[in-house]
């Protein structure tokens, strides 16, 4: 394997674009990074695509080939990969091990949605089935998205006597955060009180605690060592990306089970936490060598929660590191420096590329009044439903 | 009239008591809810499953009050807020549903709830029932 590199990174603000067909979105995410790198669509050899199932031409979500016959018909070879909300870092995955194998020179991976509204409801047309966890969960209780995560939360209360203020000041941090990002969709800051006075949606999480969702796109293009020397700029490497998927017994309440075989020993969000640890040891650095994580926050109990799951804090202090501003700019552990899932709604496919390009601006010195001063080693952790974890390292 | 499963054979009710359409693996003993087609447990070998009726009582994992009507897909009628829980049953596993029969600030983790029915509609035939967890006969309130 050789060393790859981030030429360019670039996204389509998040927001309700009912008018920007997903084409057109990804196209302007892959535009902006292409400008990043220098680069006309006519140079990338390789284009992977997080595809997934809630919109596209051919019923399977957005494809690389798509985008090759709406804008640039040069022969690239065009790769589709799934895996839900990580589909970005499996895209990101891929197209790192294409450069890293000598085969490509340059290859952009790509990421865009267009959300319908409200609870993710099942996917029309799926089958009747009792052996079909998603459809049992919503015939036979009604489960939500936000149910699943609501039981975490109600859990952490028991075990750690989380507050409902700590829940709150956790999504206050967020939306901190993202004021200061451009490409977030609800840049107004926010209170304890008013996360607190927002309709309670599953007990204990309240709207204001969950993340919505949106329209957006992101896309990073990638390079050997040679391509990032022409780019010009600080030079970015991929220092790991990892993915993987869950373990037998794996105690978390995870979408859409409605029946688990928990087992002691084994690692809560297991798909994610085998991620986090495997780049950790690829990229040859620990916990303490990491600047900033962004991580999916998909409710303000991820943010509390999962540095926990990864080593970064004992098992809940992590309450205690949000009150002491360790979780912030200047903190020991800056967390989701962007703004997060709760301050962009989440674009299932392109959230995962959204965070790599949050962390290239962060260690390019791009991230403005966000920039996490000095950065030089960021990472990413998200899941995906399916059990799909992913996690990218890079350096400066 | 008869009661009927909201899905047909997830649910069965024999004796009186309900029994939740689940599998055992024949070598490692594991149970899966609902049916599965093989083992998953990565340190299994044979993998062979059989039928395994899931009844009985277990400890309350955690819950949430959904106060959001779901999609539509959830046909209860009327509606109104409810609980949802994960149950820690015998033989490892853990099973979701709604908690019923008792007040919803009265929930509490690790309370001991029994497996039973409950219809969530009227139909001409009867009730459309799923399964509940409920407070255990006597256990107080
Ligand atoms: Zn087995």
């Amino acid at each position: 394997m050789r060393p790859v590199y981030v030429l360019g990174v670039g996204a389509h603000p998040w927001g309700k674009w009912p008018d920007t067909p997903q084409v057109g979105l990804a196209i302007h995410a892959v535009n902006a990074a292409l400008g990043e790198a220098s680069l006309d669509w006519r140079d990338l050899q390789g284009l992977v695509a997080a595809s997934s199932r809630f919109e596209g031409g051919m019923g399977w979500g957005l494809h690389a080939n798509e985008l090759a016959q709406a804008i640039s018909e040069h022969g690239m070879a065009c790769v589709n990969v799934g895996g839900a909300c990580a589909a970005g870092a499996v895209a990101f995955h891929t197209a790192h091990m294409m450069i890293a194998s000598g085969q490509y020179d340059t290859v952009a991976a790509m990421g865009a949605e267009r959300m319908p509204r409200g609870f993710i409801s099942r996917p029309p047309g799926s089958a009747d089935d009792a052996t079909d966890h998603d459809f049992l969960r919503w015939k036979m209780m009604g489960a939500t998205n936000p149910a699943y995560w609501a039981m975490e939360a109600q859990r952490r209360i028991y075990e750690h006597g989380t507050t409902a203020e700590t829940l709150a000041a956790a999504s206050v941090l967020m939306r901190r955060h993202g004021a200061m990002n451009p490409n977030a969709r609800f840049r107004t800051p926010s209170t304890v009180e008013e996360v607190l006075a927002s309709p309670m949606v599953s007990d204990p999480l309240h709207l204001l605690e969950i993340c919505a969702v949106s329209d957006g796109a992101a896309a990073v293009v990638l390079g050997s060592e040679e391509q990032a020397r022409r780019a010009g700029g600080p030079m970015i490497q991929v220092a790991s990306s990892v993915i993987a998927t869950g373990q037998f017994g794996d105690p978390a309440a995870r979408i859409p089970t409605v029946g688990s075989t928990p087992r002691l020993g084994v690692p809560h969000t297991s798909e994610v936490v085998s991620a986090v640890h495997r780049a950790w040891s690829l990229a040859g650095i620990g916990a303490e060598d990491v600047d900033l994580i962004e991580i999916a926050d998909n409710t303000a109990w991820h943010i509390l929660a999962w540095p926990e799951l990864f080593g970064f804090f004992e098992p809940g202090e992590g309450d205690h590191m949000l009150a002491t501003g360790q979780l912030t700019l200047g903190g020991r552990l800056p967390i989701n420096p962007s703004g997060g899932f709760l301050s962009f709604g989440e674009a299932t496919t392109a959230q995962a590329l959204m965070q790599v390009c949050e962390l290239a601006w962060q260690l390019k010195g791009q991230a403005g009044g966000r920039q996490v001063e000095g950065a030089r080693v960021a990472m990413s952790a998200v899941l995906g439903l399916g059990a799909n974890g992913g996690s990218i390292v890079l350096k400066r | 009239m008869s009661a009927q499963p909201v899905v047909a054979h997830s649910l069965s009710v024999e004796g009186g008591g309900a029994s939740l359409a689940g599998t055992r693996c024949i070598s490692c003993r594991t149970v899966y809810f609902p049916q599965v087609i093989a083992c998953r447990n990565p340190v299994c070998e044979a993998k062979a499953v059989e039928p395994f009726g899931i009844k009985g009582s277990g400890t309350l994992h955690s819950f949430t009050i959904q106060r959001y009507r779901p999609p539509p897909l959830f046909e209860m009628d009327p509606w109104q807020p409810y609980a949802l829980g994960l149950v820690d049953m015998d033989h490892g596993v853990r099973v979701m549903g709604m908690i019923d029969d008792v007040a919803l600030d009265r929930i509490e983790i690790g309370m001991v709830l029994d497996l039973a029915t409950r219809g969530i509609r009227e139909v001409d035939d009867g009730p459309v029932i799923t399964h509940v967890f409920v407070p255990v006969a006597g256990a107080g309130t």
